[in-house]
């Protein structure tokens, strides 16, 4: 696309799809040229020849640099921008690798399944384009176990995923070819392994690298990642060697115009109907376009409506939970252009290959300005010019957004953070790790030492001189779970033919496809008419209709047990107390909504899913405090702050907590705010948090009272994560209700 | 971080495991009982299991009221029968108990020693090695009946079925020797000639289970190509299923006394302390290394994957590749349908006659160990048991084996494709 054509595009838009009005920002990023580097010196002439028969002659710098960097035996970290050519960048020198030594391996390691089938065909066509041997394999839960062997024995390149790996250590001896040979680890994406997931996944790494050092192996390390501020320490973090952080960018970008349009200004909760506009207006004038939604439902909705206005132009939708085949269609599709637009979730954030865009469109904020970044970077590839385009909508962090641009242009990335002190992690870990090979603690580790000690006293582990193993009898990897990601699905099926449609999450099966749903699938509307949860079934038939359903979840509290610890805080105005807590999340009902007004509702009877975790709840006796005139929107706002600041005061990630504020406390019949681990069992988050409680409420208190926004934003009290559209939000009253808990 | 609270990061960790070996079938560990040193007296408190959170879903039977502990399994051996093995470990309690009183005793090594008259027992710090002489052949077929054999299989031919193998027969083409000079078969017929000449074991084994499959019997006949001396028989008991938890017990039988050419010997090797297991490994596989044939019941799937995983484990490899005749295979070729199932003990039982009064149920070798370790003085008993149980194993493995080798002599040599051999009408 030339800039012309993106500026008349955009001109149109003002004309038939964006009101006067809306647009609150539109503005042209500038272009920067390529700055190129010739191939390092030294490099295997396969991998010359393999540059010179996909015509590429001199790389990118950054490229250059972290091949270098790479081949002369440094860990790399490369945290570059979307789109700028890291895969040929971390794919060279492992090329170099294997065409140097004819028995060298490397391992690829995904977060995502769908990114290992892109890999696959770029070492397809690099052993193709180079003969060098190469055989890549995807080896995780999908490979069938009658090509495990072949591919144990043969593949010098594995790509997989740490859950695969977390689940395949103690069968070494299975890889005993790979492991000897093992030059290369390449973690991509390495962004995504943050908070408790990154925590595990780090000693999912550290355990794959204590395996191979029995081998002999000490492979390098290349890990890719989107931007995030302090890169080799993420790295660091995550695979416990030193990496060169590689972070000048030398890839092209064309000119980017960059607009915000606020749809929410009437106050109007979706997005939606203006994303459908603008989605249909670029379509329609020839702009191949990638739209982000928030949720699976909108990407389904907006897709059925905008295609409804794109003049007969196909657009789908795009989202976890279709099949895999499916889902490689639509990508290829989208390739090759005979879909111009796609709907997603950000199931497409990542780098899955669609071919090159023309214009972004984000429909409400994804939650973090590195998300952000991430989707609009998707558009432009190759320096052309291209447009982003954020549409909010009428909650309050999108409005806030809307009048607080500089928030997204900024480009002040969230880091990721990795706790390796966690003593739940670690000792899952250390069983997981003593089952694969004895566990040599060293003394000087009294952490680990006595984590191990303690394990051993119940004999889970048994010390002996060889140092500690395994005294369990079922495999302790299963008890392990990297995330909180179930492992429980239930299938969708036409009731009409018995195909099957998609797999859901059974969480999600109970939220979404309960009896009576509306469940949109590939753009169309489906009625559940049964949902058979022992058999992990859901039968629906299509049908048209014009409205859509909501469950409704409640959410209790209450204490297991007494309080293990207790602070006493101030008499009379507040105290606080640590220990088990039991989260009833209910679902009562449905509503039917057409048009956001409700048009129906009927009772549900599902099952009620009990979390049982460790939290801290802050009592405040008085239902009224001096100087706060909004207790509810007060506390809510300072729950919101404490859960936001986690991942600087104890090294989480704030989805791994959860929060919850009550004007009465079952305990106490008083108000109180709650706040506890995701996680089944309790991973210690929040006790960690308690312990250091009056400094973690100082902290929150500087991030109110130095935020300039004046009733709260994402950057103190709004919450992208909140169940409850932000609402209600006091931000003034945080504040005094902090500065009480302080005693100030 | 205090103690207190790894130890409670401790139990949750090992609540979560219950749950899965609850689902698994690897059965908990009975709860410590009250402090008494000595062992209830027969007949003294109930023996109500008080098994640690029963499952919904899952029966848990009490099998109250026996005090004899011979009567006592019967008892269940009945039920098992009645309502599937599986409820045999509801009582865990109780068959705990059961086995501390038919090996009372406070020392394994004397356990097993008082077991097994002629056995001589060394023990060390972490280690028991048993050594038993028995009166057991390590059957080997002679060459010439194995030959014979492997010639009238015309089915080893490539492009000979059943029925094409049949008219070669009326054509008085009985053998593949007389095929040698087959316009069709010729060629193929020599080569196997050729291969059976010289070819070695392995590639003749190669050849059989290609044509006929692994499982086939007529690779029985390979031994022909051994003397008895290169035989290990091998069977492990284990602390789970999962090769991350420790082999307690390794069951290693050969012809390897001298003043007793062709007898077996039955050795047991058996960790007394966690760090008897490296130790029992690494012997395992020496021995393994020491034979050119391995022969076990279900060990191309278990054992010798479970051996190969553990010598990983402590950082060795099994060297060589023995060839492996594992008789489940051939067992379930050769008695499917005629015994109550293709468990080794059912097969001795039903085929070979031999009975066991009182044998650990192999899922309650995980609980017996741990049980053990847990107080290896009071339940010296348990860790007996499970080496007891092994050494019976190797009995009958070595039995079947025989067997096995006499049922593929007598019947002349004469197997089809499939494997039954000519003129078994099941099972006397």
């Amino acid at each position: 696309m030339t800039v012309g054509q993106i500026k008349e595009a955009i001109a149109g838009l003002g004309h038939d799809s964006i009101p006067e009005g809306e647009t609150v920002l539109s503005t042209w990023l500038p272009a920067h040229e390529a700055r190129l580097a010739p191939p390092p010196a030294g490099l295997h002439p396969d991998v010359l020849d393999f540059l010179s028969r996909v015509r590429i002659e001199s790389l990118y710098s950054h490229q250059a640099r972290a091949c270098e960097l790479s081949m002369t035996g440094s860990n790399v970290i490369l945290s570059t921008s979307t789109a700028s050519g890291k895969t040929l960048a971390f794919t060279l020198p492992v090329l170099h690798e294997l065409a140097t030594d004819p028995d060298a391996c490397a391992l690829f390691l995904y977060p995502l399944k769908a990114l290992t089938n892109d890999q696959l065909d770029v070492f397809s066509s690099v052993q193709d384009m180079s003969g060098v041997q190469i055989d890549a394999a995807i080896y995780d839960g999908d490979t069938p176990r009658a090509s495990r062997p072949r591919i144990r024995q043969l593949s010098r390149v594995i790509l997989s995923n740490p859950w695969e790996i977390h689940e395949t250590l103690p069968y070494h001896h299975l890889w005993r070819r790979f492991f000897l040979n093992l030059r290369y680890v390449v973690i991509d994406e390495a962004h995504r392994y943050t908070g408790v997931f990154g925590s595990n996944v780090a000693q999912v790494i550290r355990r794959l690298a204590r395996v191979a050092s029995v081998y002999g192996a000490s492979p390098r390390f290349i890990l890719a990642s989107a931007s995030i501020p302090d890169a080799s320490r993420h790295a660091l973090a995550l695979t416990g060697h030193e990496a060169v952080c590689v972070d000048d960018d030398g890839s092209p970008a064309g000119e980017k115009a960059l607009m915000v349009v606020n749809a929410g200004l009437d106050g109007s909760g979706s997005p939606a109907a203006r994303t459908r506009d603008i989605v249909a207006g670029l379509v329609r004038r020839g702009i191949k376009t990638l739209c982000f939604t928030r949720s699976r439902r909108t990407a389904e909705l907006v897709a059925s409506l905008s295609a409804d206005r794109a003049g007969g132009l196909p657009i789908s939708p795009y989202r976890a939970g279709y099949l895999p085949a499916q889902r490689r269609q639509l990508e290829q599709a989208f390739r090759d252009g005979s879909i111009r637009g796609v709907v997603s979730t950000n199931a497409l954030e990542l780098g899955i290959d669609i071919g090159d865009l023309d214009a972004v469109v984000v429909s409400g904020y994804p939650g973090s300005v590195s998300a952000f970044w991430q989707q609009v970077g998707r558009a432009g590839r190759r320096g052309g010019a291209s447009a982003a385009i954020f549409v909010a909508g009428g909650d309050i962090l999108d409005q806030y957004l809307a009048s607080h641009t500089e928030i997204l242009t900024d480009r002040v990335f969230e880091r990721a953070t990795i706790d390796l002190h966690n003593p739940h992690i670690l000792a899952g870990h250390a069983l997981c790790a003593a089952s694969e090979l004895p566990l040599k603690v060293d003394a000087g580790d009294g952490h680990l030492y006595g984590i191990a000690k303690s394990l051993a006293g119940g004999g889970l582990l048994r010390e002996t001189v060889n140092g500690f193993i395994y005294g369990g009898s079922v495999r302790p990897q299963e008890a392990v779970r990297l995330d909180r990601i179930g492992s429980k699905t239930v299938s969708l099926v036409d009731g009409r033919t018995g195909d099957l449609l998609e797999n859901l999450d059974f969480d999600r099966a109970l939220r979404e496809a309960f009896v009576g749903a509306v469940y949109m699938h590939q753009a169309a509307t489906w009625i559940v008419r049964e949902l058979d949860l022992e058999a992990l079934r859901a039968v629906a038939e299509r049908q048209d209709v014009d409205y859509f359903t909501v469950a409704h979840q409640e959410r209790q509290v209450e204490m297991s047990g007494d309080p293990e610890l207790t602070l006493p805080g101030h008499p009379g105005v507040w105290s606080a107390g640590l220990g088990g807590l039991s989260i009833t999340h209910t679902i009562t009902h449905y509503l039917k909504k057409r048009y956001g007004n409700v048009i129906g509702s009927a009772p549900l009877d599902l099952p009620r899913r009990i979390l049982e975790t460790t939290g801290f709840w802050i009592d405040f006796p008085a239902s009224e405090i001096r100087g706060v005139i909004d207790l509810p929107g007060a506390m809510h706002a300072l729950e919101h702050t404490i859960v936001g600041i986690s991942p600087i005061a104890i090294s989480c990630d704030p989805d791994d907590l959860a929060g919850f504020s009550t004007m009465m406390a079952p305990h106490s019949g008083a108000p109180a705010i709650f706040v506890y681990d995701g996680y089944d069992g309790g991973l210690g988050l929040s006790e960690r948090a308690f312990r250091d409680l009056p400094r973690l409420v100082a902290v929150a208190l500087d991030i109110l009272q130095g935020c300039r926004c004046a009733s709260g934003c994402p950057a103190c009290c709004l919450s992208p994560r909140c169940g409850n559209n932000n609402q209600p939000m006091d931000k003034q009253g945080a504040i005094t209700l902090a500065r009480q808990v302080l005693g100030l | 971080m205090s103690g207190k609270d790894r130890d409670r990061i401790a139990q949750l960790l090992d609540a979560r495991l219950k749950e899965l070996r609850l689902r698994d079938g690897v059965l908990p560990s009975a709860p410590r009982r009250g402090k008494s040193p000595n062992p209830p007296a027969i007949g003294g408190a109930s023996a109500k299991p008080d098994l640690e959170s029963p499952r919904a879903g899952r029966t848990v039977e009490s099998i109250g009221g026996f005090f004899d502990p011979a009567a006592r399994l019967n008892a269940v051996s009945a039920r098992a029968a009645r309502t599937g093995a599986d409820s045999v470990l509801s009582d865990v309690p109780g068959m705990i108990e059961c086995f501390r009183q038919r090996y009372p005793g406070r020392d394994v090594a004397e356990i097993i020693g008082r077991e097994f008259e002629t056995a001589t027992v060394a023990a060390g710090p972490d280690f028991i090695e048993v050594c038993r002489p028995t009166d057991m052949e390590v059957t080997v077929m002679s060459r010439s009946r194995a030959v014979t054999a492997i010639s009238s299989a015309l089915w080893l031919l490539p492009g000979i079925r059943e029925k094409v193998a049949c008219e070669l027969c009326g054509n008085g083409n009985a053998t593949i020797d007389s095929l040698s000079s087959h316009h069709r078969f010729g060629s193929a017929a020599a080569r196997l000639l050729r291969t059976l000449d010289r070819g070695g074991a392995a590639r003749v084994s190669a050849i059989i289970s290609d044509r006929g499959g692994a499982a086939h019997p007529l690779n029985l006949a390979v031994t022909a190509w051994f003397e008895p001396r290169d035989f290990l028989f091998l069977d492990i008991e284990t602390g789970g299923l999962f090769g991350g938890s420790p082999i307690v017990v390794a069951g290693l039988a050969s012809a390897c006394d001298p003043a007793r050419p062709g007898l077996a010997v039955v050795k047991i090797l058996c960790a007394t302390t966690p760090d008897g297991e490296a130790e029992l490994v690494r012997r395992t596989v020496e021995e393994i290394e020491g034979h050119k044939v391995l022969v076990s019941f279900n060990g191309k799937s278990f054992d010798l994957p479970y051996v190969s995983q553990r010598a990983a484990y402590y950082g060795t490899v099994i060297r060589n590749d023995p060839l492996h005749l594992d008789l489940l295979g051939y067992s379930r070729r050769l008695f499917s349908g005629k015994t109550t199932d293709c468990r080794l003990s059912t097969l001795a039982l039903e085929i070979l006659g031999m009975a066991r009064d009182l044998d650990v149920p192999g899922s309650l070798v995980p609980c017996f160990y741990e049980n053990y370790l847990k107080e290896p003085a009071r339940n010296a008993g348990l860790l007996a048991a499970i080496a007891i149980h092994n050494c019976y194993d190797m009995d009958q493995t070595v039995r079947l084996f025989h067997e096995h080798i006499k049922r593929l002599e007598g019947c002349g040599g004469v197997v089809d494709q499939e494997g039954a051999l000519a003129g078994s009408e099941g099972v006397e």
